[in-house]
Order: C-alpha cells, then structure tokens, then sequence
C-alpha cells in the first residue's frame, strides 16, 4: 500500500486568461502505515495534491502510482483505487442526504461487492468507531442531528468501506477542542491499525503530536520533507514557508533565548514537561 | 477542465471592456434586434463584418468568442435540415413522402441558424467583457422607466444580482460535492444509465440543502444589516458617459439604420 508520485505537476484551466499553476515537480514516496501531515499556506496546492492522488483530477504532467499501478494508466480499474483510499473533505457532512444514519453510511458500499450480513458489520463499526450509539441512531435521520454528530456520520460514512489509506483535507477545522481531539485519537487509533494516514492541516501542535513525517508546499512546490522531530526546527524558514510551530516547539525556543540547553528538536508537550520540571527545579542550566 | 465555462467574464482592459455596461446592454439589444431585420447578402455580409470588429476590438480570442455555439451544432444541423425538407413545397426538387427538399428550405435555414449564431457570439462577447454584477447594474438603469407603472425594478435586479453573485458559490459546493460522493463509490462517470439515474439523488439533495442553507444565512444577514427591499441601491462606482460611450452606441444605431434602408430596398426579398 505505497503511493508514488512521480514529477507531478498540475495546471488549472490551461492555455485560458485562468491559467494557475498549482503543483510543479512533485516527487513523493508515502509508505505503508505512515501519518503524514501536510502544511503549507493557503493556495499552495495542498488540495490540488490530494485530489490528484485519488484519482478525482489527472495530473498535467508526471505520474501516480498506488501500490505500483498507475492510477492514470488506460487498464487502471477506478473501483479498486475508490476502495483502498478514503477521502474527508473539508466540511465532510455537506455530502449526507440519505433519510437514515444507517443508508448515508452504507452508501459506499453498494457497490463494493460486499455481502449484505458484511456490509451490515461494517456500517455497524463505522458508526461505532466514531463515537456514536449505533443502536440510538441508526434509524435517525442525519438532518436532524447536531452538526458535530453529522461530521462524526459523514466520516463513518467513509470509514465502512475500510479504506487502507485515509486521505483528509483540513477535518478539524471548525470543531471544538473536545471533538478535535476525539477526532484526532481516532486517526491514531485507524493509524495503529495500519490504516496510512494524510492529513492536511494548519494546526502545527495536532500534527506535532499525531503525525510522524511532515510535508511542506510552497507555491506548488515541495519545500519541507521530514520526520516530524526535524520538521519543525528552523523556525525562520518555516515563518517563510508560512507555518506555525506547536506551543512546545514554541516554548523550547523561548527557553533556548534565555540561555536554557533545550534540544531543537522538542515539538510535544509531554517532551517538553521534563524540562520544565527540572529547569523550575533550578537543576537545569 | 479543458475549456472555459461558456461567457465567463474574462477581464481586460479593451475598449470593449471600457465601455458604460448600461449603453453595451443597450446596444446588444439594438444588434440583436438588427439581425432579425438582416434579409440580404449584403446585409449578412456586413452584420459578420461588424461582429468581428467587436470581438476583435474586445480582445477576446475567437475561440472563446465561438464557445457560445460549441454545443449547438446538432441543434444548428436539425434547424438546417427541417427547413430544407418541410419549409417550401411548393419549389421543391422532388417530392418523397412527407419530404419536400427545396433550395428556398435550404437558404432559409441557413439564414436562421446564421441568425442565432450571430446573437449568441454578440451575447457572449458581452458577458465576457462585462463583470456579471454591471450587468445587472445596467439592467437596473434600463428598466427603471417601468418602476413608475409599478413594477418593483429594484428588487428585480436585486434578486437577479444576488442570483448571479452565488453562481461561483454553488459551483464550487456542486463541485465539491460531487468529488466527496464519488471518492464514497457514487459513479457518476459510469456509461451505465442505471447506474447515472441512481448517482443523481445523492448530488441533488446536498445541493439544494446547501443552496437553502445559503438563502437562508443569507435573508437574515440583509435583514439584520436593515434591508426592507427599498429601492434606490447605490453603485460601487460609476463614472459619467464618455464620448466614447455615445461613439458605441451611435455605431450601433448606424449599423441598424443601414441595415433598415437596406430591407426597404430589398423588400421583395424574403430571407
Ligand atoms: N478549481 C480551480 N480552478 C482554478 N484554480 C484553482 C482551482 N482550485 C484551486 N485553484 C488554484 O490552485 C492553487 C492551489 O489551490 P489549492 O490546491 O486549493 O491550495 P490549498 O488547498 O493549499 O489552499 C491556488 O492558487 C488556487 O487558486
Ligand atoms: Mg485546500
């Protein structure tokens, strides 16, 4: 379960007064079981790129390969690409219509080949996962739920067909703290079942903590890719590459300036507190 | 996307550009109304003449002039062959059945599908070179004379102005849309109708709820800003008629009588 891209680059409306480049050169290599996180200021193509690899826009030039095929080549079967990859769009539950939870989210399984007891246990596990009571809200209709509960119906939505790779285009923007980061365990959770997980997103301390390699855009280009640890160390570079820090990461360098020995490569709280301690202790110079 | 969307404003700086929207709305009514008159060669001959002066003067490329008709071929070759087969009994060349195939059928088509073509490019130049909301603007100012019979002008051109405003909005939400259903297994680019029939239901209900949910923030947000649909919006700008505006339109209307004295001479004619 790999995805490749090779010399990518995408061009919107091309040979128009519209003409946009959004994407130049993409080479990229996602292995199996990654958290990947993608930054990068608005327009840099984030969205471009995801798109590209589902399949939804072809590339202008260069190739995508998932798990070695070419998702563009003439004898690519589209329905096979459609199971193995998930995609949460940005405000996921504008795509609900169906007069019950339990149909919106068996829709993707129509045509999955799927027998009806399986598909049924699947629908079952989606809703459950996200933290909703299967057994309270199957038969609801999902207009009539709180916005939050129709985000979490939506992302179930996708989760039934147990997609291998999760592809999510700025989910969390727009949720309270609680339900970002229920959210967010829950990409953990699918992650440490091996689900390969993209995530574009601009908050830097879910991605700190979550994401284990990060991948920065810079006008269509690929300016940052690292593991997670490195990503964030050279903070002038990333105020260019228009791209917070955690709070952490934030503190670190706060603490560095007053002369404090703190590691570069501090970006989670729970890597930070040590520190803390031992420097609020007097022990630490 | 190959192609662009069919009289997208393209922006530009052409005397065409520059025009007063009100007078350039005018005058496409004016032209269009000429080239019903047209009944001559000649007249033909000089009603193309002075589309393409305006395309060219307008910058925009001919194919994007043309895009106005790339759909309509098949209606065009239909309107050609019914005339040609049913128009003139009465001068055909042989007589087959229900068909009477005629020269005269034929040039009478001919002249109606040159007809539509012409108003459609002269159409589209328009919307390409105006921005969608002068548009409406202009539209206002002409038909402000009716508000003294009653007609509510004003709200009119509002709806017709916020109607316009959220096209983009749609498109992209319909877009969207789309994409997040089919990543689900909708198949929309399936060639199977069964299978086109049945991705229709998920795309229609998000996008009028979307569209509802719009309206709707909508009302209230005019509402709460004090809007009580009374008349009188003002501009965001608008500057006074230029020479050059009164140029444009006194061209049209030259065109238009020359194409008048033209009929007259030609009366006999009747193509
Ligand atoms: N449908 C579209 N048509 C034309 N240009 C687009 C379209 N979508 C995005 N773009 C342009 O492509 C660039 C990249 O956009 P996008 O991938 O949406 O960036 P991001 O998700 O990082 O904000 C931007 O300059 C944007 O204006
Ligand atoms: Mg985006």
């Amino acid at each position: 379960m790999s995805i490749e891209l090779s010399r990518v680059s995408y061009t919107y409306s091309p040979g128009t007064v519209f003409e946009t480049v959004a994407l130049q050169e993409i080479n990229l290599t996602i292995e199996d079981g990654e958290y990947l996180g993608l930054m990068g200021k608005t327009g840099c193509g984030k969205s471009t790129l995801l798109q590209l690899m589902v399949g939804l826009m072809q590339p202008s030039r260069g190739q995508i390969f998932v798990d070695g095929k070419d998702i563009n080549g003439r004898d690519y079967v589209r329905a096979e690409l459609r199971r193995k990859i998930g995609m949460v769009f940005q405000y996921p539950e504008i795509q609900l219509f169906e007069t019950s939870v339990e149909k919106d989210v068996a829709f993707g399984l129509k045509h999955s080949g799927l027998s009806k007891a399986e598909a049924a246990d699947n629908v079952r596990w989606a809703i459950e996962i996200v933290g909703l009571d299967y057994d309270k809200i199957r038969s609801v209709s999902p207009f009539s739920l709180s916005g939050g509960e129709k985000r979490r119906v939506a992302i179930a939505g996708i989760l039934a067909a147990k997609p291998k790779i999760l592809i999510l285009d700025e989910p969390i923007a727009g949720l309270d703290p609680k339900g970002r980061d229920a959210f967010l365990d829950l990409t953990q959770k699918l992650n440490a079942d091996g689900v390969t997980i993209i995530m574009v997103s601009h908050n830097a301390d879910a991605l700190s903590k979550y994401a284990s390699r990060i991948i920065i855009l810079d006008s269509g280009r690929l300016a940052l890719d690292s593991p997670s640890k490195d990503a964030f160390k050279d903070l002038a570079r990333l105020e260019t590459l228009g791209v917070g820090v955690s709070q952490a990461r934030e503190v670190a360098h706060l603490l560095s300036q007053c002369g404090f020995q703190t590691p570069a490569d501090i970006i989670r709280y729970e890597e930070l507190q040590p520190l803390l301690l031992s420097i609020a202790r007097g022990g630490h110079l | 996307m190959k192609s662009l969307p069919t009289g997208i404003f393209i922006p530009g700086d052409s005397p065409i550009h520059r025009l007063d929207s009100s007078i350039k709305l005018l005058a496409l009514f004016i032209t269009v109304v000429t080239i019903v008159l047209v009944n001559s060669f000649l007249g033909y001959v000089i009603m193309i003449l002075f589309i393409m002066m305006i395309a060219m003067l307008s910058g925009i490329s001919l194919p994007v002039a043309l895009n106005a008709t790339n759909k309509l071929y098949w209606f065009f070759i239909i309107i050609l062959l019914m005339n040609t087969f049913f128009y003139s009994p009465e001068d055909a060349w042989f007589s087959f059945w229900v068909f009477t195939p005629s020269m005269t059928g034929f040039t009478y088509g001919l002249t109606v599908v040159l007809r539509v073509f012409l108003a459609l490019v002269i159409s589209n130049i328009l919307t390409s070179t105006t921005p969608p909301m002068e548009i409406t603007h202009a539209l206002e100012h002409l038909i402000s004379p009716f508000s003294y019979v009653g007609i509510p002008t004003g709200q009119i051109a509002m709806i017709l102005s916020i109607a316009i405003q959220f096209i983009p909005t749609l498109a992209e939400e319909t877009d969207t849309i789309r994409k997040a259903q089919m990543t689900r297994g909708a198949r929309f680019d399936s060639k199977k109708i069964t299978q086109k029939a049945e991705a229709v239901l998920p795309m229609v209900i998000p996008i009028f709820l979307a569209a509802f949910k719009r309206a709707d923030e909508l009302s209230v947000a005019m509402e709460a800003r004090g809007y009580r649909g009374v008349s009188g919006r003002t501009k965001k700008s608008s500057r006074p008629l230029l020479v050059g505006d009164y140029g444009a339109l006194l061209i049209v209307l030259l065109v238009c009588l020359l194409q008048i004295a033209l009929r007259l001479i030609n009366l006999t004619r009747t193509y």
